[in-house]
């Protein structure tokens, strides 16, 4: 990985497609699957990740020239969790019925790789500029991967979007899509839908 | 010297975000903390109209509890904004069929009639056990006696029955289940004279003796 | 009998009922990522199930004296300080605390592996760095801060050990079933686009739907186990 200073454009849309880091990268599996049963939490959750994404990606871009390689994870880890803590009080503050909903999985994300990896990755390196657009990239990708598995799940499972009806009465509601199983089954199913899209588009 | 002062330096970053965390943390709990209080009060203290007609949430006030009193996890008593008491609202819990349930159950002074339900928290399947939170089956329990258990059934026919949610019978049974033991118990302290006494005690003004 | 009852019901729910991994989403990384074959599977079980007792232990007990409102040792050594009106609500620290107890945890438990049972050490000790990021064990201090700041009765250090034995068995379950269904995986035709994790996801959901049927079988349980012998 070069130190030079990459595209603004560039580091942006970097996070939503070619490094998204649901589908590419594999990570914060924990919350993509908790969360995502109706659109809601699922957005909720995405823009809880995102401020503590940039706010940490602000913070150890800021300090970058104190970090030492061994005390470097203490560091992260001492951001992201006062980060999570702050939203985690927000939400209780102003929308505590959905924080009640999201429950343990709002602290989870001190836990969540994408976030100690971008910070280890972009922003220990990167000024601040660029640690706030791989921040906001990388928060979209997540947004965008959540929106997508949350949109099947609920649609499929109750017939409705953001908790408004969209399908006829008529529609059973696949009950099993929005429990357990049908997390693993919608995120498995998608993974092999991108990699398959991905597959095409490298071959042509 | 060299050495002590070389470590702090290192430490730089851990001291700052230390110093930060500090700082940041207890001015969010300076600031949010009340509210966040008053929300939790609010999810009970707000159901109190609805449960007791005529009570005021502001009026009302938690009495509290002696230890060991089973079922029964909280009582308020449900005042109107003279300060009359209107009747009591009683908290109580059951697991249910993946989880525990909670909820409020509203009773008239006398506690001989529940005037209202209202399922705090559950966890039951969303579509089957979930929709012991709907309306429809909450209000069937509004007016029933009680002093004698309440029967769950799949088909309701006479009264003092109440119909189960289709196809969540073991979420409809905890229900009833908890409304039960809960009236059943607080019965039982209105009617031991020391247990009586410290609960009124707690009243802000007393109506006629009950 | 009651607590005996109380503590099954937590133990078989973190393990079966509620399993951390098919029911509650936490330490799917790990689950998906070790389990290839069955051996390594059961090495980072071990591993998780040793932290997540040493890491609950320590975030119990600095929780329950600590961290909460109303907490001991926060009264005492405020009163001893002589200020006035009611000691600070510290629990606002919780996240932070907790994360370094688990960083701490880990530490703890590789060391006395690698001295006390060298032969352990061979078989987990290389995924014990990796469990600092497992979101398992800072479920099961969430779970257990959780009984600690609500209404009801507080939670003994026995009902959190319960509860972190439970998840760390159920965890284990879970990866060791999903390695074994993995080996046999590699010798079915899977389609080019679902190798690796995407068919890993589909069995999973599989998985977690067969331990659906567990739902209520902890409740049946505890009901015999209080007929049989004392009151509930």
């Amino acid at each position: 990985m070069t130190d030079e200073t990459p595209r603004a454009g560039t580091v942006f849309w970097n996070g939503i497609l070619p490094e998204n880091p649901v589908y590419r990268s594999l990570l914060g599996m924990c919350p993509t699957l908790a969360v995502t049963n109706n659109l809601n939490s699922a957005m909720t959750m995405a823009a809880a990740t995102t401020f503590v994404l940039v706010a940490s990606n602000l913070m150890i871009s800021l300090i970058r020239s104190w970090l030492r390689p061994h005390l470097r994870i203490l560091v992260f880890t001492l951001t992201i969790a006062t980060f999570v803590t702050i939203v985690d009080k927000l939400l209780a503050a102003y929308m505590f019925s959905m924080s009640q909903q999201l429950g343990p999985y709002i602290p989870l994300i001190i836990v969540n790789c994408l976030i100690v990896s971008r910070c280890e990755a972009c922003a220990s390196r990167q000024p601040v500029s660029t640690a706030l657009l791989d921040g906001l990239g990388m928060g979209a990708g997540f947004a965008l991967a959540l929106a997508s598995i949350a949109t099947i799940r609920e649609l499929l499972g109750n017939g409705t979007l953001f908790g408004l009806t969209v399908l006829p009465e008529s529609w059973p509601g696949w009950g099993i899509m929005v429990l357990p199983p049908g997390a693993f089954l919608t995120l498995g199913a998608l993974l092999g839908l991108t990699n398959w899209i991905r597959e095409r588009r490298t071959a042509s | 010297m060299h050495n002590s002062l070389h470590y702090v330096s290192e430490a730089r970053a851990v001291i700052f975000l230390a110093i930060f965390a500090g700082v940041a943390l207890s001015m969010v709990e300076a600031t949010l903390g009340p509210r966040i209080a008053e929300n939790v009060r609010r999810q009970t203290y707000d159901r109190i109209p609805e449960l007791v007609p005529g009570a005021s949430s502001t009026s009302t006030q938690e009495i509290s509890l002696q230890p060991d009193v089973g079922s029964v996890n909280a009582i308020y008593a449900a005042c109107d904004e003279s300060g009359t008491l209107t009747g009591w609202v009683l908290r109580g819990q059951e697991q249910g069929y993946s989880g525990p349930i909670v909820l409020l159950v509203g009773v008239d002074p006398q506690a001989s009639r529940i005037t209202g339900l209202f399922v705090l928290q559950q966890t039951e399947t969303p579509g089957l056990g979930a929709l012991i939170t709907r309306d429809s089956f909450l209000e069937q329990f509004s007016g029933l006696p009680a002093n004698t258990p309440i029967q769950m059934m799949k088909h309701a026919t006479q009264p003092g029955q109440v119909q189960a949610v289709s196809g969540a019978t073991i979420s409809s049974v905890a229900v009833a289940d908890a409304v039960n033991r809960t009236l059943s118990e607080f019965r039982n302290l209105l009617e031991k004279t020391d247990s009586r006494d410290h609960m009124f005690e707690q009243l802000p003004s007393q109506g006629e003796d009950v | 009998m009651d607590t005996l009852t109380d503590l099954f019901l937590i133990f078989f729910g973190a393990a079966i009922i509620n399993n951390f991994v098919l029911h509650s989403f936490v330490g799917v990384c790990p689950f998906l990522g070790v389990s290839t074959r069955t051996d390594s599977a059961l090495g980072m079980g071990m591993a998780v199930t040793f932290v997540m007792g040493v890491a609950t232990t320590a975030s119990w007990a600095l929780t329950r004296t600590l961290l909460r409102p109303g907490a001991p040792l926060v009264a005492w050594g405020w009163d001893l300080a002589g200020f006035e009106g009611a000691a600070p609500d510290l629990s606002v620290l919780s996240y932070i605390i907790y994360i370094f107890v688990i960083a701490g945890s880990v530490q703890f438990v590789e060391m006395y592996v690698r001295k006390l049972f060298p032969a352990l050490h061979k078989s987990f000790g290389i995924f014990l760095p990796l469990i600092t990021t497992n979101c398992a064990i800072l479920f099961a201090c969430l779970l257990v801060m959780k009984e600690l700041q609500g209404p009801g009765p507080l939670w003994g250090l026995h009902h959190s050990l319960a509860l972190s034995l439970g998840g760390g068995l159920g965890f284990t379950l879970a990866i060791v079933l999903m390695a074994g269904l993995r080996e046999e995986l590699e010798f079915c035709d899977v389609p080019k686009p679902l190798k690796g994790t995407g068919i890993a996801l589909l069995v999973a959901g599989i998985l977690a739907m067969a331990f659906m049927g567990f739902a209520g079988v902890d409740q049946g349980i505890a009901d015999a186990i209080s007929s049989a012998g004392g009151t509930r």
